[in-house]
């Protein structure tokens, strides 16, 4: 192989890179990247056998096809430090010789052909998103998956195409965000039926790509995995084995309790209401009367904090505790100015609501 | 390497073999025996197998013929399944670098979350088991169709551990193999033992160990003795033949330990004591350097482990000089020094003191002073029947 690069390009893709370059593994070779030169194209690969990255490079000339693989780390650290805007790469047995102008290093890397294999995206795509409402719905959701679960499915974000939308769904069992994105493009028959759970590794990883206004996402659907491409990178994972938890059926539909609430009002007395909480009582509790919402927390060793805020209700008045942090969560991701609370009884799921697309629904905890 | 090449399991590999052909393979199956007889390399050609894009001699679909039972299984006896050893799959294996191909080991455990400046654990930790077991399990494979799970010593997996692994071994998803591979089956839970199906692994005949060795460049003599001392195991063998070759003396140390036991004063055994324990160092540095994979204690533990081995085997031989004409003795080349111990203890007492010996092997692994353990085992062996040590 014999590659001539642009530095800042080839930097570019090594950032990107880098970041699924695992750093603890047992299989050393995952340390390392794969660039496989075609006759007129340069493809870097790097992957963590969860998530991959196959990153078209532009701006490259090649002299002559063939394959390397280096370790991630030293590539990257020399062509960040190198001050040429040209570099040449060249594959001379298992080692990788990169010269500058006034530079010539030589890294040892691994045995063509062994690296696992990262897809590139081939065909048609399944469905089309723009990158910036698919990011917009990543960060409503992705906060809401469990952390380490055993019930494996609740680890990732479910994927489900219903009316011609993606509806992305996250629960970790105490609460549940569920956000639509509109698709570019109406997705084709055979996608439209796809109901799948993509890790919140590759989510996060996807909310990561810098984006324009105009760059449209393609998907891939596959029984194993899913191929991500945006621009010239192809992102692939592989899928979470499980059953989603019928969502559907915990979203309460029969709530007259309503009241409309300003956003950040809300998060500041929430915030403030959390303060005196301690290890035995972490709830606050929401005591809505006529014309007063009050948050209140009371911890029998620290003390306890009363916030109140004026508000336009007429229903039957009500208490809930609920978990101030969950609650954060979600008004931290909230983008409109004022959203919806809606709630049946004391120990009924509360439900949030913002705009058309977004709902949240928040496990009441019992205050005793 | 492919599945053709194991040789002397032709049991467990005709149980393997019938369940495949059959599609009846468990989902997770214990490969039970003595440590180095193949069990890991049965393990691991046998998911190269399973991962196998076009793997060699796989039954086609037919249907059932109104044969009689025999002879339909010897038709499945005949097809014997392997792996292609040319497709990618089996190439990113051999390297090492197999998506779906898990192998869980404790040393993993720096590999964890925060098991950076963690010390090498002596049994495998709750933590590899989640992070390399139980979170991969729920992944899809990538590459082939199946996901293979191999842990090596699962005696070695406490009971936390064993806990957090019954609901994936109770049903793990479709694709999943699951391979305990486990030297001492009464360490593992009785819920784990009857989620998995038992497969025992027998010991090697000795010709084959004998002619492995001389292969590697051992001579005639060495070859023999520890093949005999191994016991079937080429694994052991194999080791202790690494170290001679790269100069441990292994060989040396036993013989000079042989001729120290046919014969020593009670006052010598402290310092003979010493010796052992100096001795017992050096073949540990020349060991760890040969595997930089296992852990330093672990090293330690086995070379003190061979070394007590090489004496059980002394007495062994004793109790059998002492019964019948010592034909097939381990320390066949010292015979005289063994005569001498076998005069010193009747086969009674022989087998009192394997007992004993046993007992400070058990030792071993309760993190007792070692030096107190070779002073014990040799005061113990000492000529003297005026000071009894009671144990």
């Amino acid at each position: 192989m014999k590659v001539n690069f642009n530095r800042a390009a080839l930097a570019e893709a090594l950032g990107l890179l880098t970041s699924v370059v695992p750093s603890r593994t047992p299989k050393p070779i995952l340390r390392c990247v794969q660039i496989t030169a075609g006759e007129k194209d340069v493809r870097i690969c790097a992957t963590d056998l969860d998530v991959g990255i196959n990153y078209l490079v532009s701006e490259v000339t090649v002299d002559k096809p063939g394959e390397v693989i280096v370790p991630a780390d030293r590539l990257a650290a020399i062509v960040r430090e190198s001050v040429d805007e040209v570099l040449l790469l060249q594959a001379e047995d298992g080692a990788c010789k990169i010269q500058g102008a006034d530079s010539h290093f030589t890294i040892y890397g691994h045995e063509p052909g062994q690296y696992p294999v990262v897809p590139g995206f081939e065909g048609k795509a399944d469905i089309e998103i723009g990158l910036q409402d698919l990011q917009a719905g990543i960060e409503q959701c992705l906060f809401a998956t469990a952390k380490e679960s055993t019930r494996y499915a609740l680890n990732g974000i479910l994927w489900e195409i219903k009316d011609k939308r993606l509806l992305l769904v996250a629960t970790d069992g105490r609460r549940l965000a569920r956000t639509r994105v509109n698709l570019a493009a109406a997705p084709d028959e055979q996608a439209a039926a796809v109901k799948i759970i993509v890790p919140a590794k590759t989510m996060a990883l996807l909310d990561k790509i810098g984006s324009s206004d105009k760059d449209i996402v393609a998907v891939k659907l596959g029984d194993n995995r899913i191929l991500i491409s945006c621009a010239n990178v192809v992102i692939s994972s592989n899928l979470v084995e499980g059953n989603f938890p019928q969502y559907e059926d915990i979203i309460p539909t029969d709530y007259d309790k309503k009241l409309t609430l300003s956003t950040e009002v809300v998060l500041s007395a929430v915030r403030r209401s959390a303060l005196l909480t301690s290890e035995e009582s972490r709830g606050i509790r929401l005591s809505i009367g006529k014309k007063t919402l009050v948050f209140s927390c009371r911890a029998p060793e620290t003390g306890d904090a009363q916030i109140e805020m004026p508000v336009d209700y007429k229903g039957e008045p009500i208490e809930i505790g609920f978990n101030p942090q969950f609650f954060i969560d979600v008004l931290r991701v909230i983008q409109t100015a004022e959203f919806e609370l809606e709630l049946g009884q004391t120990d009924r799921p509360g439900l949030i609501k913002s705009g058309k697309d977004f709902l949240y629904v928040l496990m009441p905890i019992n205050l005793g | 390497m492919s599945l053709k090449e194991i040789f002397c399991q032709d049991k467990p590999m005709s149980i393997l073999q019938r369940a495949f052909a059959a599609n009846k393979l468990a989902h997770a199956y214990i490969f039970a025996g003595p440590e180095g007889v193949g069990k890991f390399k049965t393990a691991r050609e046998w998911a190269k197998m399973l991962l196998c894009k076009s793997p060699v001699g796989k039954k086609t679909e037919k249907k059932r013929s109104p044969l009689s039972g025999d002879e339909q299984r010897a038709t499945s006896d005949d097809i014997f399944a392997d792996s292609c050893g040319s497709c990618q799959s089996c190439r990113l294996l051999e390297a090492g670098s197999h998506p779906d191909f898990n192998p869980v080991y404790k040393e993993l455990r720096q590999f964890t979350k925060d098991g950076k400046d963690k010390k090498p654990p002596l049994d495998l930790p709750i933590d590899v088991i989640r992070e390399f077991f139980i979170e991969q399990v729920s992944k899809k494979p990538t590459l082939s169709e199946k996901k293979v799970f191999v842990v090596s010593e699962a005696e070695k997996l406490n009971a936390s551990s064993q806990n957090c692994l019954l609901k994936v071994l109770e049903e793990p998803p479709e694709y999943c193999s699951i391979i305990l591979l486990c030297t001492r089956l009464e360490r593992l839970l009785p819920t784990t033992k009857s989620r998995c199906q038992t497969i025992r692994f027998s010991t090697l005949d000795e010709e084959r160990i004998i002619e492995k060795l001389k292969e590697m460049g051992l001579e005639d003599v060495p070859a023999q003795y520890f093949a005999r001392l191994a016991g079937g195991s080429l694994g052991r063998a194999c080791r202790w033949a690494d170290l001679e070759l790269a100069g441990a003396n292994l060989y040396r140390a036993k013989k000079d330990l042989i001729n120290s036991l046919a014969g020593y004063e009670y006052a010598e055994a402290l310092d003979r004591a010493q010796q052992l324990l100096d001795e017992s160092k050096k073949i540990a540095a020349a060991w760890a350097k040969l595997d930089k994979a296992t852990s330093k204690s672990d090293i330690n533990r086995r070379t003190q482990k061979t070394l007590i081995q090489i004496i059980i085997s002394a007495l062994h031989d004793a109790m059998k000089l002492n019964i019948t004409t010592g034909h097939g003795l381990v320390n066949f080349d010292q015979k005289e020094q063994i005569e001498s111990i076998a005069g010193r203890f009747d086969p009674e007492q022989s087998a009192e003191k394997i007992a004993d010996t046993y007992e400070t092997m058990r030792w071993i692994d309760s993190n007792v002073n070692e030096k107190l353990i070779f002073e014990q085992l040799l005061l113990n062996l000492a000529v003297s029947d005026k000071i009894v040590v009671s144990i």
